[in-house]
């Protein structure tokens, strides 16, 4: 939403009178920037040469229609992945569902649960949540997995295609009345994608994930 | 009595409790009540409906707001320099009047009217008592929908309310005016016959009939923030634009919602009888990289171990290395300096690229820290501009690592290492080759626009335009800027100049009309140099815009470490064709003026103050203030008074106007220097015209100064 804004406030200006907009951008620049808000900005592909010149784990991230950027994984512990960006954001995993973020506008911490575990699949449960900016108290969610066997997609995966599992996530926070639906793509028993809402003044977020 | 008293109890206890509630829920209401930014009124800023609010957006914000309540569609442009002052400028289009009453001049155009407002915040709201401003409506213009206010608000739990006080067009209600028992010139609104419009008429202000209005914005819970607005309508319909406009009921009520913090959407039932319509959007511009985040970080260089062990023995690989590392990074090498005793490394380097000066001396310094050999201990970077020498600064390579993802500590500078920077290239041992003449150019759409005309509202020419630069020297430059039309409806302006002075300005229907087709926009040769410690001259020729060429030049003496600088210029100009060849028509003259420049480093206000001869040969003063943000957004208003007279003047009785600037790098994740702006002028008239050429010396110098150094410390890391 943000940078659908920044679209509206050039074509005013570029309307407007007495603009030098090209002064540091080409029209090239201008052509990705104005393609980027009609079809969404694309997510960086990772070849299979990209992704040998990575020397840890990494992990593609793409907050909304933006354009995507890279995070690292600094450490595990406890099976919670700390993943850093080189602007300093911090988002912490468990098992490919985002569990805590830092370095956002606003940020949230949930309780950490096992997304692959079958036994809560289909099951309604309760965990908590809390957001940062503004601040909301831990609270409860409730949450309820299932699984489709015929639902999976075709992801592109280091230049070829893979089929991928997908286990959908709806939770609610009734103190706020909010609800979103998360996406988890898993293969071989993994999640290697998650298109996850953390924050009600966020779009949702996604994560493909590049172990090594 | 008895029970009347009984629910004024009840009412302030119920009161007490709302507002008591809400602070112990605040947090939860921000995300029950999301995007709570005040709305806008259907007069273009913060307020109810109709009635004012004592509401303000945060400082650095800027906003457009456009309604359609008959007779009136309204589209206004607001902006708040400070957490205090609202300004803004309406242009309304009122169709029950036509533009004129003659058919051959404006056809069927209806009236078009262009206002400023202004709204100043008296006190804040505190737990117990609301905020409160005074406020004013059409402050200069044709007075038809002028107005004074003095209006609180008072935020209880969901609840908003406004309550007010208005004169002129807000003095629907009417009660007595206590200012009549102080003097009598409060009896009577005074109504300036035959005014030009744009005049500020103090002797009617808070005169006359005043009257009460007020009402409540409700907002609602789970709904992105959207708010019922129900108000008591302020306005004096027998007075107001032109009568008659039918007010069937005194109450107004309507709906704002908001899609995003930003984009509000508000529909609403005006008098009873009228449907309005509006849409408005804001947004704060004054924080760094508030609006989009960015992703360009200071890459390291590669290999820097290996480089360090190379440049250890041999300075020219040191300097060669530094010229290719930095060069990738868009930082320009044009001299530097190896001195092994002090073990200090001395780079001169010139950048377009980032505006923040400190963060261009920041990554120049990582850059060097990452390929400089061990025994360098600090690094002097001097940046130039124009090939003048514009500040350097010493940078300790110790600390400089020490503090790397932190801030240096300002405690850390000093006069002692934040320097003004004089500046030959003899002084050095390394010079890059460059063969120059240089060129530079570009390609860029560009639009003419003349909008509000009695012609038409609007008028546009899309053209392409051709932009070069030609480096014939480092210190003299020839700029060349050509545009071609593509299309544009300029063929309808008939509009012809009234002004009875020297058509300076006022033959642009001329102009654009005639320039259609091709036309040199521009073609202007410069030399700059500086002829002593914080002294710098340009001397330009050619072209130097759509109306003038000539030849002239600037001097300006500008200390580093003062906030303040005083210039002089001096020109003399041809007035040029209107087709926009090469030619000229008869016009000509000898302007000039006395600049004197003061910023407050603190506040970043920037006073200018020009004295001196117009293009029209009148003479006199300009004024310009403004404000410059964080995020390097400037807003800015100005007037000019010279010795002609309002009648002489014409329309707007004096120049005036507003403008703001917003970094290009505002709206991308990637740093850049550029910048795009917005400025408006109610009339141009020829009165207090200036002549605009490129690159005037206190631009060109904006980073030789102690305080603009200071001041972007904090970018050093970026």
């Amino acid at each position: 939403m943000i940078k659908r804004s920044a679209k509206y406030i050039l074509i005013f200006l570029l309307s407007s009178c007495s603009i030098d907009l090209f002064e540091q951008f080409s029209y090239r620049d201008i052509f990705l920037f104005y393609k980027g808000y009609i079809s969404s900005f694309p997510s960086d592909t990772i070849s299979k040469e990209v992704f040998d010149k990575y020397e840890y784990s990494f992990a593609n991230v793409k907050i909304g229609r933006g354009a995507a950027s890279t995070v690292v994984l600094a450490y595990i512990k406890d099976g919670v992945y700390e993943w850093r960006s080189n602007d300093g954001i911090k988002i912490y995993t468990y098992n490919g569902m985002i569990i805590e973020t830092a370095g956002f506008v606003s940020d949230f911490k949930t309780d950490a649960f096992n997304i692959l575990d079958a036994s809560s699949q289909g099951t309604k449960f309760i965990t908590h949540m809390a957001f940062k900016n503004p601040d909301l108290y831990r609270s409860k969610i409730e949450n309820k997995i299932f699984k489709h066997k015929t639902h999976t997609a075709l992801i592109d995966r280091l230049g070829g295609e893979i089929n991928a599992e997908i286990l959908t996530h709806s939770f609610s926070l009734p103190i706020i009345k909010w609800k979103a639906t998360n996406q988890y793509y898993t293969y071989e028993g993994k999640v290697i994608r998650s298109e996850q809402y953390i924050h009600p003044n966020m779009p949702s977020v996604r994560m493909d994930f590049y172990l090594k | 009595m008895k029970s009347s008293s009984k629910l004024f109890t009840k009412v302030f206890l119920f009161l007490l409790f709302l507002s008591n509630s809400y602070s112990v829920k605040a947090e939860i209401n921000d995300y029950i009540y999301p995007n709570q930014l005040p709305s806008f009124s259907n007069y273009g800023t913060i307020g109810l409906l109709n009635n004012p609010s004592a509401r303000f957006l945060d400082e650095g914000s800027l906003g457009f707001a456009w309604n359609h309540m008959q007779p009136y569609l309204r589209g206004s442009l607001v902006a708040y320099p400070f957490n205090w002052f609202e300004a803004s400028f309406q242009y309304t289009d009122i169709n029950n009047q036509l533009y004129s009453e003659f058919q051959s001049f404006s056809g069927n155009q209806t009236f078009k009217d262009k206002s400023f407002d202004i709204k100043l915040k008296l006190m804040n709201e505190t737990e117990v008592m609301p905020a409160l401003a005074l406020g004013f409506r059409d402050l200069a213009g044709t007075g038809i929908f002028s107005s004074e206010y003095l209006v609180a608000s008072k935020r209880i739990n969901n609840f908003d309310l406004t309550l007010g006080l208005g004169w002129g067009m807000l003095s629907g209600n009417d009660i007595t005016n206590p200012l009549t028992r102080i003097s009598d010139r409060f009896k009577v609104r005074k109504i300036v016959d035959g005014t030009k419009g744009g005049e500020f008429s103090v002797d009617s202000y808070f005169s006359g009939e005043m009257g009460v209005f007020g009402g409540i914005e409700w907002y609602l819970p789970y709904l992105n923030g959207a708010r019922i607005k129900i108000e008591y309508d302020g306005i004096d319909y027998s007075k107001e634009g032109f009568p008659p406009v039918k007010q069937a009921k005194k109450i107004n009520a309507g709906i704002v919602y908001p899609f995003s913090e930003r984009l509000q959407l508000k529909l609403g039932l005006i008098r009873g009888n009228t449907l309005n319509f509006g849409f408005t959007y804001s947004a704060n511009f004054s924080k760094k990289n508030s609006f989009i985040p960015k992703l360009d970080p200071h890459e390291p260089v590669e290999n820097a171990e290996v480089l360090k062990m190379i440049n250890t023995d041999n300075d020219e690989f040191l300097f060669k290395s530094s010229l290719k590392y930095l060069a990738d990074r868009n930082l320009h090498v044009q001299a530097a300096n190896v001195d092994h005793k002090s073990g200090e490394l001395e780079i001169a380097y010139s950048q377009n690229k980032h505006a923040s000066y400190v963060r261009a001396t920041g990554r120049v310094a990582r850059v060097l820290d990452d390929i400089a050999p061990y025994n360098i201990n600090s690094f002097k970077l001097k940046n130039l501009n124009a090939d003048q020498g514009m500040y350097q600064v010493v940078i300790d390579r110790s600390k400089l690592q020490r503090y790397e993802g932190k801030v240096i500590p300002k405690v850390h500078l000093s006069s002692l290492n934040v320097l003004p920077a004089s500046h030959t290239f003899e002084d050095y041992q390394f010079q890059p080759t460059t063969r120059l003449p240089k060129y530079f150019y570009k390609i860029a759409p560009m639009v003419r626009s003349q909008i509000g005309g009695p012609d038409g509202f609007y008028f546009g020419n899309f053209r392409i335009a051709f932009k070069s630069e030609t480096l014939i020297t480092k210190n003299f430059t020839v700029d060349a800027d050509f545009s071609y039309g593509v299309t544009d409806n300029m063929g309808e302006l008939k509009l012809a100049s009234d002004s009875i002075l020297p058509h300076v300005r006022t033959e642009i229907v001329q102009y654009l009309k005639q320039g259609r087709g091709f036309t040199v926009d521009s073609f202007q040769a410069n030399y700059f140099s500086s002829i002593g410690n914080d002294i710098y001259t340009k001397i330009s020729a050619g072209y130097f815009e759509q109306m003038f060429g000539g030849v002239g030049g600037e001097v300006l003496y500008r200390p580093f470490y003062k906030p303040w600088a005083i210039g002089a210029e001096l020109w003399r100009v041809k007035q040029r064709d209107f087709d926009g060849s090469f030619n000229f028509i008869d016009y000509q003259t000898t302007t000039g003026f006395i600049n004197f420049f003061y910023e407050h480093p603190g506040s970043q206000i920037l006073f200018k103050l020009k004295g001196g001869r117009f293009l029209a040969k009148d003479s006199g003063v300009n004024l310009d203030f403004s404000r410059r943000f964080k995020s390097g957004l400037n807003m800015g208003v100005y007037f000019s008074l010279t010795d002609i007279s309002r009648e002489e003047f014409g329309e707007g009785s004096f120049d005036k106007g507003f403008y703001f600037f917003i970094p290009i790098e505002t709206f991308f994740s990637n740093y850049s220097s550029g910048h795009t702006g917005f400025g408006l002028r109610p009339v141009q008239r020829d009165g207090a015209a200036v002549l605009y050429h490129s690159y005037d010396l206190f631009g060109i110098t904006d980073q030789a100064s102690y305080d603009h150094i200071l001041r972007d410390w904090d970018d050093l890391y970026d």
